[in-house]
This record gives C-alpha cells, structure tokens and sequence, in this order.
C-alpha cells in the first residue's frame, strides 16, 4: 500500500444527520403501521409548525393566508352593527369571503395530502422517524423561544408573573388611553402570536438585546442593586462560622521565639504557615508557650474579581450593572457579596487585625459563558466573561 | 459600421475563432460566406461591398437611413463584412442563448425571444445611445442648474410644485399631464402656427429695461460674479466640433460616478449592513426600529404636509449660495465653543454601548486512528490519523492507497471557518457499536473501543469546535 502522509488533515463533522441503520427490522409490525397511519397527521403538523416558525417553502402565501386570517379575524371581532358606507360594506364582504375560503383551503390542504399519499409510494420507516423528530426539534424551538419571552432558559412561575405583572399596568394604559379597543387588542395579540416564531421578530430581539441600556431596563425589573459589604463585616461574618480550632504548642515546636509583639507572630506565622496546608486557612489557631496562653486567628480573605469580554477592547474590568460586580468578598461557596475594589480593602482593614501576606496571591482566570458558567480555563469565541479568586491571608490576636 | 466598433466585432470573432478547432472554423466559415453569397445575391447585388462602404463612410451605421433610422426596412443594404461577421458570430455561438425575464411576452411562442447577437445592431445602437445621451447631459445640466440656484426662478417653481405634491399627491399624476399639455403640446401647436403678434423685435439686442425684485433677492450670487459658461453657450460660441468630445468625457464621467455609486451602495449593502463591524450594524439597526417605531406612532399626529414641504424650503434655502456660507460660519463659531457636557465625556465610553455576546455554533468534529496489523499476527502498529474511517469499502483502501491522514495528533486542523474548543481535547468514543451503526459498517468490535477487520483498525475520537464568526 502506498503511504503518502499529508502534513496536515481536516476533522469532519460528526454527522447528526446521518442515515440511521434502517428501523425496518426492528420496529414491531403493530408500531409501523400506527406510526404510517399518523405519517398525514404528522405532515400536516410538521406543515402548521413550518407557518408558525415562518421557514415554509414560499413564505409570500404564508404572509397572504396570515392578511386573510387577520381579514377574517377583523370580520368576525366586529359587533353586529356595521355603519352604512362602501369601504366598511367592502371590508365586511372581503372578511366574510376569507372566513369562508380560510376553512375551505385547509381542508382542501388536508385533502391533497392524503390523496398524494394514496396515489405515491407509501413512506418507510426513516421517512416517518425523521418527520417525528423534525416535528419535535421545530417544537422544542418554539418553546426556547418562548421561554426566551419571559427571560430565562427553564420555566419559572415567578417570572411569568412578573411579566404578566408589568405587562398589566401597560395594557391598562393603552386601553384607557384609547390606543386601543378590544377588538384592536385581540387582533394585535394575534399578529404578535403569528410573527412572533419569524425570523424577523427573532433577529429584531437578538440585535436590541445586544444594547445595554434594554438589557439595564429589563433587569431592572428582577434585580435591586445590592449594597457592598465592608472588610470588617465580612471579617465578623466569616469570624462568627469558624469553629475549627487548631492547638500548636510552641514549645514543641521552637522555644525561643519572643512572641512579644504582633510583627513578631507575623514573622512567626508567615513561616508557619508557609509549611501549613491551605486545609487550615480560616481556622483558629491556640498558641501555647508556656504562660500565658495566646489565641490567634487566621483568616484567608478570598475576592472574586471577575471581567467581561467586550467587541473591540477585549477583557475589561466593566460590567453589566445588573450582572455581578467587579469585586465580590465570598461568604461561602456560591454565596459572595459585593465589596469595593482592592485598594478600597486594604484600607478597610479593621485595627486589630494586620495581614499575614504582603500581597494577593492571585489564581488562573476562569473563562465562562454570558451567564457566567465556568467553561474552562482558556479564552475561546464562547468566552464572554471570565472570573478568577485573590486571596490573601489576615490575622487578628483574639481573647 | 465606424471602424472602432468592427474592431470590437473583429476581435471578439478573434476569440470565439480561437475557442473552436480547425475543421469546425472552417465549417462555419464556409457555411457563413455562402449565406452571405446568396443573401446578396438575392438582394441584386447591385453594389460592390467596396462602393457601399465608400458611400456610407464609416461614421454612419450599417443597415441605417441617412435620417438615421435603422432596421431590416432599411434602403440601403448592410456591408458585406458586417452580414459575414453576423453570420459567423451566428453560428458559431450557442443556438439558443438563455432568456431575460419580459415585462411583455413575445406574441410568437414558437420562435426566438429576442433578436439573435449581431455586429452591425449593436454598433448602431451604440451609436444611437451616443446621440441620445446628449439630451440626457442637458437635462442633467438644467437640474443642477435648478438645485444650485443658478437658475433662480426655475428653483422656486420646483419648490412650489413639490409643495403642492406634499399636499396632494395625486398633483404627481396631475402636473406632468399639465406640463405634456402646455408644455409640449401648445409649444409644438405655436411652433407649427405661429401666433401672429405683430411686435417689432427690441433693438436693444438684448438689454431689457428694469430689474424685477424678487430675482435680484433669490438670486444665487450679488453683483457681479463671473457668469459660467454652460455646455450649450461654449459649443454655439467654438466653431470647432466639440460635441463628440464632451460626449465622450460626459460618458467616462457618468461610468465614473455610476461606478462609484454602484460600490457605495455595495459597500453599504456587505460592510455596513452586514455586521462586519457588529457594533454599528447593530446601532444602526437599533436607530432604524427606533425610527420606525416613532414615526409608525407619531404618524397620526403629525401636519407631515407641512413638515415635508417646509423641511424641504429649509434645505433649499440653505444651500442657497448667499445663504450657505453664513450658516457653515456660525456652525463653525458654535463648534469653537463646545459645550462643557461635550468635553467630559471619556473617549472609549461609546463603545461600551452594545453588548456582543451571541453563543456561537458548535459542533464537534471526529478524526480516527487507524492501526495496521504488524508483522507478528494479532498485534498492531499505529498507521495514521485519518478523517477517513478506512473500511474495506474505503476508494482509497480499493486503490491500494493510504487514506488522507496524518502521523500527529496536532496537525489535524478543524474544518475552515471553524475552531477547535480550547477547553476541549480530543476524546474516545468508546461507544463503537453506535457510532459503526451510524456508519453502516458490519465490522468486529473489541473491548477497547476499537473497530476491526482483516489489516486495520480504528478508533473514534471526537473533539468540540466552535464556528468563527468573521
């Protein structure tokens, strides 16, 4: 065999599309002949999601056949007074046609499938398992885009009622303001229904979400802006949950150590604690050398800092106001509090309390999504917002 | 047929000549020159092609009247050179050449659409266009005249009758329909039967007497500014013909501006509205719905005859010559002195207006390392990364030849246009009996993920990788 080696190769996609092994063998008979008996059922579905998703072949006759409904719709809305002129006469005569032909070509529609399905080559097995799953893949991007209506990727019942409570004061307006009656209310609720899967609508959404002052006004709505916590709070806080105590005997360890004062324990303790596991940061440490009795505690201070990737400068300290800060002070594991910068901390350092380092030890930036899931450690297209720890060991003589 | 054009037809002959081989030349040669032969000799033959190029001369067009018309009704018959190069441009491109869309179908469904290519027609339809451009540069000439106030009076009619349009529209229909009338209809009436009005021509070759007020106030300069000569005024005043080459230098320059044009809107079209750069695509975006949703509101409440017709006063009155530099010296006196809220603002603070954080595509890609059976039988020797799996029904492996590969893992590239995530390597699929099923191969598994046959085996790695947005 003739080896010729390339100096390099393209990868090929994985092929989500690929043609599965045939199901013919191994699909029970009663199933095949369900599944062929719904295959109209599901054509004309697979037909209906195509109109409301707006990805139909020729979208011209989409858009008629929606002026029709809409004509229709207006017709039917109306009260049974309908004032003598020619226009209004008109109108009511093309609304009454529609309603008439609307119902008609659907039934015509449903017709020449089951026709063209008697008439052609019944459907195999993929043919029928591909349909389903293009009518469950055009399902489930009706429901994302749904869920993306009232901001979020999951259902929450508490979002939907805030979107239903701003919305009501707003419909409550433009209806006692006479912008709108209810007739004009249910035919607007109908267009937005229509368009609102196109790709249109879609984009429109998209390319407004990407300026920062609707993305400010939307969050204004869940989040109220949280007020920084300071050193000396979150020294108490993080104070009052150690309870782990550690017991060091000097004596055992090096006796003649003065220990007199603070910077001799930070002396003492810098070398201490350089062979001391992190596993005993944040706890108390009971010092004994003799008499008297001397307690100490030892606080690693962990910042969060964290960055958005913007266009054209790149990583940038500059958050969204409604996303996390720049600085956060962590509290515990996924609980972190906003706090000032890190000159702001230093200062904020309460009187008794001296720093054990000299500087923030910092750790590797964290890359992550728009809502700030950790995807890894390397910056990729993916990667919007990155987040990283500082820590920085204190400590406090206590009684 | 002017010698330049024929040197067209001649060369593009050259060419089609070129694309043929030698028997077929000589076949369509031959065939064309007995057309022509009969052609002319059904026709009389009256003339020798010499003397009809003598007497048309080479700045008339072939098959046209000395008027100027041109068409198969015409007198004098076609050069013979010309119906040769018809002939042969006739056979020897394509018998039927694919159709433009008609606003107006062809009465005769049988036969061709639209006439068949030929040296002679295009040359005097070139021709023709040369002289009718001619009147398209005067009109071209009178509006700027009207849009830059030098023909001050002629301004204000316009203004007036946009005004009117503003107010009803339907006087867009209407006033053409009076300027047909009372401008080309009475005019052509008058012209055919003069009005008899006994009134002695001024003597003061001329001079008229007395200034009329409103054209000393709108018009476009004061006192005595240098009067520019138009096109119409030089070629009346120079013997010498020039028209052919104002013509020629009006053609390049509208090529010019046309193309510049053309590669505005072009660069418009792919650059600015296509998200090269996202944030002004998306801002201009954001202005255009904003816009349109204002105006859709303020529709209803809005005299927009009276916006118009005065937005559009507004704009000619600034630009009037007197009027322009007054205003670009107090916008230049105001942007001396910026306000204090202009000065504070930071330089990048702009940019940080729009957020691009679209999720981009994902996929992943597969690559697969086959192994080839070594010498001691039951033990294998790495072969090759390949994008192929190397079946025995792979055309390379049928051709006794390595599949496209490569020996290290880091030079397998993702496809163009994409990236490889970095937070992802490569990795195993271990589900062999899935991803053979998808492939439709009936190989051997073995506990270690890999697919077997008689030489070679492979394994699956997949990887994610990320569509670049460029």
């Amino acid at each position: 065999m003739a080896e010729l080696e390339d100096s390099q190769v393209h990868a090929h996609f994985v092929d989500g599309h690929e043609r599965k092994k045939s199901l013919v063998g191994i699909t029970p008979l009663p199933l095949m002949s369900a599944l062929a008996k719904m295959y109209p059922f599901l054509v004309v579905v697979d037909c209906l999601l195509d109109q409301v998703l707006w990805i139909s072949s020729d979208n011209k006759l989409n858009f008629i056949y929606l002026v029709m409904e809409y004509l229709a719709l207006r017709v039917l809305f109306t009260s049974s007074f309908i004032p003598f002129n020619l226009e209004a006469i008109i109108m009511y005569l093309i609304g009454i046609t529609c309603s008439c032909f609307l119902p008609i070509s659907f039934a015509y529609y449903i017709k020449s499938v089951y026709n063209e399905l008697r008439e052609g080559e019944p459907p195999t097995m993929d043919e029928i398992m591909d349909l389903c799953q293009n009518v469950v893949n055009k399902l489930k991007t009706i429901r994302a885009e749904m869920l993306n209506l009232i901001g979020g990727n999951g259902f929450s019942v508490r979002r939907l009622l805030t979107v239903c409570v701003i919305l009501s004061p707003l419909q409550y307006a433009l209806f006692k303001l006479r912008y709108l009656d209810a007739r004009g209310f249910l035919l607007l609720t109908f267009l937005s229904a229509s368009l609102f899967h196109s790709a249109a609508v879609q984009t429109t959404g998209i390319l407004l979400w990407r300026l920062v002052w609707v993305r400010n006004l939307y969050h204004a709505a869940w989040n109220m802006d949280e007020e920084c916590i300071s050193l000396n709070q979150y020294i108490e806080y993080k104070s009052e949950h150690t309870s782990d105590k550690v017991h060091i005997n000097l004596d055992e360890i090096r006796s003649d150590l003065p220990l007199e004062t603070a910077k001799d324990f930070t002396f003492f303790l810098r070398s201490f604690l350089s062979n001391l596991g992190s596993e005993n940061y944040n706890k108390s440490f009971v010092i004994t050398k003799q008499e008297p009795l001397r307690k100490f505690h030892v606080l690693e201070i962990t910042v969060i800092q964290n960055q958005r990737k913007w266009d054209l400068e790149g990583w940038l300290p500059r958050l969204m106001e409604y996303e996390r800060p720049t600085f956060l002070l962590e509290l515990a594991e996924n609980n972190a509090r906003k706090c000032s910068t890190l000159f702001g901390l230093e200062s904020e350092l309460p009187p008794n309390w001296f720093w054990l380092e000299t500087t923030w030890r910092f750790e590797e930036w964290k890359y992550c999504n728009t809502q700030w899931v950790v995807l890894g450690e390397n910056d990729t297209p993916e990667c919007f917002t990155r987040t990283r720890n500082l820590k920085r060991l204190a400590f406090s003589e206590t009684k | 047929m002017p010698s330049q054009w024929r040197q067209y037809v001649l060369r593009g002959s050259e060419r089609l000549i070129a694309e043929t081989t030698r028997d077929e030349l000589v076949r369509h040669v031959a065939g064309s020159l007995v057309d022509v032969s009969v052609k002319q000799w059904a026709s009389g033959w009256g003339r020798t092609s010499g003397d009809q190029e003598d007497q048309q001369g080479d700045h008339q067009g072939p098959g046209q009247d000395p008027d100027g018309s041109a068409g198969p009704a015409s007198s004098t018959a076609p050069p013979l050179l010309d119906i040769l190069l018809d002939r042969l441009i006739a056979r020897m491109v394509p018998r039927e050449l694919p159709e433009r869309e008609k606003l107006v179908e062809s009465v005769s469904p049988g036969g061709p659409d639209s006439p068949a290519i030929s040296a002679s027609v295009l040359a005097s339809n070139m021709k023709r266009m040369g002289k009718q451009m001619e009147h398209l540069f005067a009109a071209q000439d009178r509006l700027v005249r009207v849009l830059t106030w030098r023909n001050e009076t002629g301004t204000l009619v316009l203004l007036l009758a946009l005004t009117v349009f503003c107010y009803n529209p339907m006087y867009l229909v209407l006033l053409p329909l009076l300027a047909l009338l009372f401008g080309v209809v009475v005019p052509a009436y008058r012209e055919r039967h003069p009005r008899e009005l006994h009134v002695v021509p001024s003597r003061a070759q001329g001079r008229t007497l007395g200034k009329s007020l409103l054209k000393r106030v709108a018009r476009a300069s004061c006192g005595s500014a240098v009067h520019r000569k138009t096109v119409e005024e030089a070629l009346l005043e120079d013997n010498a013909n020039l028209q052919l080459l104002v013509n020629l230098r009006d053609f390049q320059n509208m090529g010019t501006t046309t193309l510049r044009l053309t590669d505005a809107i072009n660069h418009f079209l792919t650059v600015t509205c296509a998200f090269h750069d996202e944030r002004r695509t998306t801002l201009f975006f954001a202005g255009g719905i904003t816009s349109y949703i204002i105006l859709q509101l303020a529709s209803k409440y809005v005299n927009w005859s009276l916006l118009v017709s005065a937005a559009l006063w507004t704009l000619m009155l600034a630009t009037h010559p007197r009027v322009r530099p007054r205003l670009h010296n107090a916008m230049k006196r105001i942007h001396h002195h910026p306000s204090q809220t202009n000065t504070e603002g930071s330089p990048g603070a702009g940019l940080h207006d729009v957020v691009v954080d679209d999720q981009p595509v994902t996929g992943h890609v597969e690559i697969f390392a086959i192994y080839r059976e070594a010498l001691v039988p039951g033990s294998y020797k790495f072969f090759l990364w390949s994008p192929n799996v190397f079946d025995p029904q792979d055309e390379c492996r049928r051709a006794q030849q390595a599949p496209p590969g490569v020996r290290e893992l880091e030079d397998v590239l993702p496809p163009d246009g994409w990236t490889f995530d970095a937070n992802s390597t490569w990795v195993l699929d271990r589900d062999v009996a899935r991803w053979s099923s998808e492939k439709s191969l009936q190989l051997q598994l073995d506990d270690e993920a890999f697919l077997r046959d008689t030489v070679f085996k492979r394994q699956r790695f997949t990887r994610r990788v990320i569509r670049l947005v460029e």
